[in-house]
């Protein structure tokens, strides 16, 4: 007789992620702009009439709900057959820690975030989402790894960096990371958040934009924004 | 109820590594922290496996949930901490939350480890 444990969180996951387009939004650095392209990104694919589920998956630093105009102190996702995410509208919705912990400060070693990421995707209700878009947390971290092995062999990875040469430097590891981990679906998307207008020739360009920061919070007007423009060619190309 | 999801996530566990091997009991741990209904999920625990795994015998096990601090080394358990209603259902859907709500009763550290009771574990029992 053998004894072996198993986390029940891993096959349901897998199952629930293996029929819908996965989208991981990542980046080496921090502050390269994943959270604002995740959540533009769901604005545009929701536009062409796809039901999109944004996760937030950086559960030690969450920010997604800024971009989107949710107030975690206020808000809680209900549950139903799973943890029902919050909805902005008919065809977005909305997942993260941050309404389970009131926004405060939630510290998490390694396995521990990762643990939290399983439980979010592992109990969530899926029903009807046809994206998943998952913005993770800056660098080569632990979540990172655990949602490459989960989705990696279908998922699409969106690699964030900006035009300076110390980001482009991170992402040539990044890159080569994946490579290393048969991650073959990858798209660079290089945006311009320092304004030196230096863009990538095998990347997809987000030109700087001085009036995002004003947009934040608000769907309406993150629709009017230059870089949201930009993401909407990518959605057509991601949503052909 | 949100037992539903996690009853599903065991039973397709189950199923995946009944393909694999002959399963004789699963033992289904539950962390006190998550604080799941024992009651509500096994019934659809049961219902679930009923056609996938008419063989396979289920023990149900909670386990009391424990903290150690990273800081000053205190050790702790859940029923030594005061939590809200609100603060203990937000722990029930991602125990990680607990981070947010207790801290050291020692040194005030938020930087804690669970030692036991988190959430759901298997342990399969195969021939």
């Amino acid at each position: 007789m053998k004894i072996y444990e198993k986390d029940p969180r891993i096959s349901r996951i897998k199952r629930e992620l293996s029929d819908r387009r996965v989208i991981l939004v990542t980046g080496a650095k921090g502050g390269v702009g994943k959270t604002v392209i995740s959540a533009l990104l769901g604005l545009a694919l929701s536009e062409r009439g796809k039901k999109v589920l944004l996760v937030d998956a950086d559960v030690t630093d969450p920010n997604l709900h800024v971009i989107i105009g949710v107030d975690p102190e206020k808000v809680k996702p209900g549950e139903a057959k799973g943890i029902e995410p919050l909805t902005l509208t008919d065809r977005i919705g909305y997942i993260g820690l941050a309404p389970y912990t009131m926004n405060r400060p939630t510290p998490l070693r390694g396995p521990e975030a990762v643990d939290a990421v399983r439980e979010l995707l592992g109990a969530l209700d899926y029903n009807g989402y046809e994206y998943i878009i998952i913005d993770t947390p800056p660098g080569l971290d632990d979540v990172l790894m655990d949602l490459i092995h989960l989705t990696g062999d279908h998922a699409l990875v969106i690699v964030v960096s900006t035009p300076s040469r110390m980001s482009q430097d991170s992402t040539r590891r990044f890159m080569a990371l994946l490579k290393d981990l048969n991650v073959e679906n990858v798209v660079n998307v290089v945006n311009d958040v320092i304004g030196i207008g230096r863009s990538g020739r095998d990347s997809f360009n987000v030109p700087h934009d001085a009036l995002l920061e004003e947009a934040l919070g608000s769907i309406k007007r993150l629709k009017n924004t230059e870089a949201y423009n930009a993401i909407v060619r990518l959605a057509e190309a991601v949503d052909p | 109820m949100h037992e539903w999801a996690i009853a599903e996530a065991i039973s397709r566990e189950v199923e995946a590594n009944l393909e694999k091997a002959r399963i004789r009991r699963v033992k289904v741990i539950l962390g006190e922290l998550q604080n799941i209904d024992l009651d509500v999920l096994k019934q659809y625990l049961e219902m679930m496996l009923r056609d996938v795994a008419p063989n396979v015998e289920i023990d149900y096990e909670t386990e009391e949930a424990v903290f150690k601090c990273r800081r000053c080394g205190y050790t702790w358990t859940l029923a030594d901490s005061s939590l809200s209603e609100e603060e203990r259902e937000a722990i029930h859907f991602v125990p990680e939350a607990v981070r947010a709500y207790v801290k050291c009763p020692k040194c005030s550290s938020p930087d804690f480890e669970v030692l036991r009771g988190r959430g759901v574990r298997l342990i399969f029992e195969v021939e």
